[in-house]
């Protein structure tokens, strides 16, 4: 087991920065911690890190119990938000800190560091200081930091939150495919979705310092256990409602549309969830199709490779995206919408 | 954006140029009054001859500068004193001045402000003050020798006063709490994030104290440096009140000289070479650290 969370609990005053969180996250997995800022997601992995002193709760890496060991005994690696790189050590020195403390030999620290340094693209850096570098390299150079340590675990803070939008896609890439490489055990904190959902093997979704959900991926978007999650992942219409059961069939009733849903036990929920971009638009007097909703455009926006379109549908909005095929629907066209029973769930 | 595009070269311009030029005149004129005409003339009376009964004579002689040189005792016992005290006292006091900056800058709320005031209030009370307060403390059968002798840790009373290690010991006192806020200056410029960066990769509190808190904060330990220097080559309330006789700081003697003598001529001579010194100590000591550590974090 690569790292195991047991129970932690922490508290600022009266503010619960986590509580009962537990997770158990095996060798070489990539486990992102998301939420909203606040949801104690930064405050868990500053506990593992050792920055963080618990109420509650135990932390094992390797099966070890380091619950009470200092920082700098625990063999975790962590980067930081702001990169936390040492302003007058070169690049070079920065890395070798670490290692010098180990008591490794200076060849061996040139030859871990070079390596290390090619690995990420960064062999020509060696000799300057942070502040001649960019971003984008500032962030490598603070995960090599880490990386040449062999850590346990790796944490790692927002990494791409000061980045521009285009690198930050670049690198979400380049940090999975080195984290395959390395196969280091990974624990990433974000409040990007993208990210999390691009990336992790598993998602775990944290509120309020609770743990809400944990699952892959497509676990996570395609069926949130709650509604936080499946608002806060993605996007999605929420209608309130109630469920009928009729003729063996099951049905959502919103006001006076009525719209076909998976069969089951529904009756104590009061929520009808489905994604934008489930639901397709026809055009046409009479078109076919399941769940048949009458609509009209009330507004659009462009996207680029997409439009997201708000219908009104008999006084309910709808929001519903469709690829740019080059041929938009017109604000004020009257449309149909077709929802599919499977792409709906309640909660 | 062509504002900002064009700041650099208008702040670039402003030497010589601008009208706020007209603003540093009121600055200028009053140094030129009050410190670079009376440095002058010091530098000229410097050259004067001394006739005992008259005052000074006008003259132009190095005769001042070759008793200077040629007593040993105005270099070794004088000269060579006050540039050890001062020395000894300064790098005293910035190592002193380190736990309580690092103290202060960690403390929050209302910690942080009683912190600030008890290090920062000697400054608000006239040096004399503190000295006389210094004495009450530390003459012979005064708090400090009570207390020492009533706990048995000394056999008889300690000499505090009216000597060297007296007059060290109140310039650290007195020159720690401006070392302290130029520290904290620089020591609130350390991201804590760099310190925790170092416990993460396995370096414990002394050695992040060491490699990434102290390098990183030498600029603010110069500065304060420079001014606990200054201040400490120039003492003379301190040596006079406290060392007398025993201890001939060269601000000391030169006022001996200029108004107990009256060999003003003298005095000036002294008063020369003590600023020639001190010149040459601060000098010497940032061109030292700038190789060491100034020109590696480019601080202009």
């Amino acid at each position: 087991m690569g790292l195991s969370i047991h129970q932690i609990g922490k508290r600022y005053g009266n503010v619960v920065a986590c509580a009962d969180v537990s997770l158990d996250v095996q060798d070489g997995e990539f486990i992102s911690l998301l939420g909203p800022s606040g949801c104690g997601k930064t405050t868990i992995l500053r506990a593992i890190a050792g920055f963080v002193t618990l109420d509650a709760g135990r932390i094992f890496v390797n099966d070890l119990d380091i619950t009470h060991l200092p920082p700098n005994k625990r063999n975790v690696g962590l980067v930081f938000q702001n990169y936390a790189l040492w302003p007058h050590l070169t690049v070079f020195e920065n890395l070798a800190f670490g290692l010098k403390i180990r008591g490794t030999r200076p060849p061996a620290i040139r030859e871990i560091i070079l390596g290390t340094l090619t690995l990420l693209g960064l062999r020509d850096l060696e000799t300057r200081y942070p502040r001649e570098l960019s971003g984008g390299q500032q962030q490598r150079v603070a995960l090599a930091r880490c990386l040449v340590l062999k850590p346990a675990i790796l944490l790692l803070d927002e990494p791409l939150s000061n980045l521009d939008r285009k690198l930050r896609n670049q690198m979400r890439i380049e940090l999975k495919k080195l984290q395959r490489r390395v196969g280091v055990t990974t624990l990433y904190v974000t409040h990007d979705q993208e990210e999390a959902l691009s990336m992790s093997d598993r998602i775990v979704v944290l509120d309020h310092g609770h743990v809400v959900q944990v699952g892959s991926p497509e676990h996570i978007y395609e069926s949130p256990q709650n509604p936080f999650v499946a608002d806060f992942i993605g996007n999605v219409n929420m209608l309130d409602g109630q469920a009928v059961q009729r003729d063996g069939k099951s049905y959502f009733r919103v006001g006076d549309l009525e719209i076909e849903i998976p069969p089951g036990n529904v009756a104590a929920k009061s929520r009808l969830f489905f994604r934008p971009e489930r639901v397709a638009i026809l055009r046409g007097r009479s078109p076919e199709g399941f769940n048949l909703i009458p609509g009209q455009v009330l507004f659009r926006v462009y996207l680029g490779a997409a439009f997201r379109y708000e219908i009104d549908a008999g006084g309910i909005v709808i929001t519903a995206d469709s690829t740019n095929t080059g041929s938009p629907i017109q604000v004020g066209e009257k449309v149909f919408l077709e929802i599919k029973p499977e792409d709906c769930f309640l909660l | 954006m062509n504002q900002t595009d064009a700041s650099p070269q208008r702040i670039r311009k402003f030497p010589g140029r601008s009208p706020y030029v007209l603003l540093l005149l009121p600055a200028i004129a009053f140094l030129a009054l009050f410190y670079l005409i009376p440095l002058s003339w010091i530098i000229r009376v410097s050259f004067y001859t001394h006739v005992p009964g008259a005052y000074m004579v006008p003259a132009f002689t190095a005769q001042n500068y070759l008793r200077l040189v040629t007593d040993p005792w105005y270099i070794r016992n004088s000269l060579w004193l006050t540039l050890k005290v001062a020395l000894i006292s300064t790098l005293a006091s910035v190592v002193l001045a380190y736990p309580p900056a690092l103290l202060i800058t960690r403390s929050t709320g209302k910690l942080r402000r009683f912190l600030l005031v008890s290090v920062l209030a000697p400054l608000l009370i006239s040096m004399v003050c503190l000295i006389f307060g210094w004495i009450v403390m530390f003459r012979g059968h005064g708090l400090m020798n009570q207390v020492l002798l009533g706990l048995h840790l000394v056999r008889e009373p300690v000499q505090w006063m009216y000597n060297t290690f007296g007059v060290t010991l109140a310039l650290i006192y007195i020159s720690i709490p401006y070392v302290v806020i130029s520290l904290l200056d620089s020591l609130q410029r350390v991201d804590p994030s760099w310190e925790e960066a170092a416990r993460n990769v396995g370096a414990n509190g002394w050695q992040t104290f060491l490699k990434i808190t102290l390098p990183l904060s030498i600029p603010g330990a110069v500065s304060g440096s420079m001014i606990a220097l200054t201040l400490n080559i120039c003492a003379f309330a301190v040596p006079l009140l406290l060392g007398g006789e025993k201890v001939p700081m060269a601000g000391l003697v030169a006022y001996y000289q200029a108004l107990e003598v009256n060999n003003l001529p003298f005095g000036a001579a002294i008063s020369v070479m003590l600023l020639l010194a001190s010149l040459l100590v601060i000098f010497v000591f940032q061109k030292v650290l700038h190789a060491l550590y100034l020109k590696r974090m480019e601080v202009s």
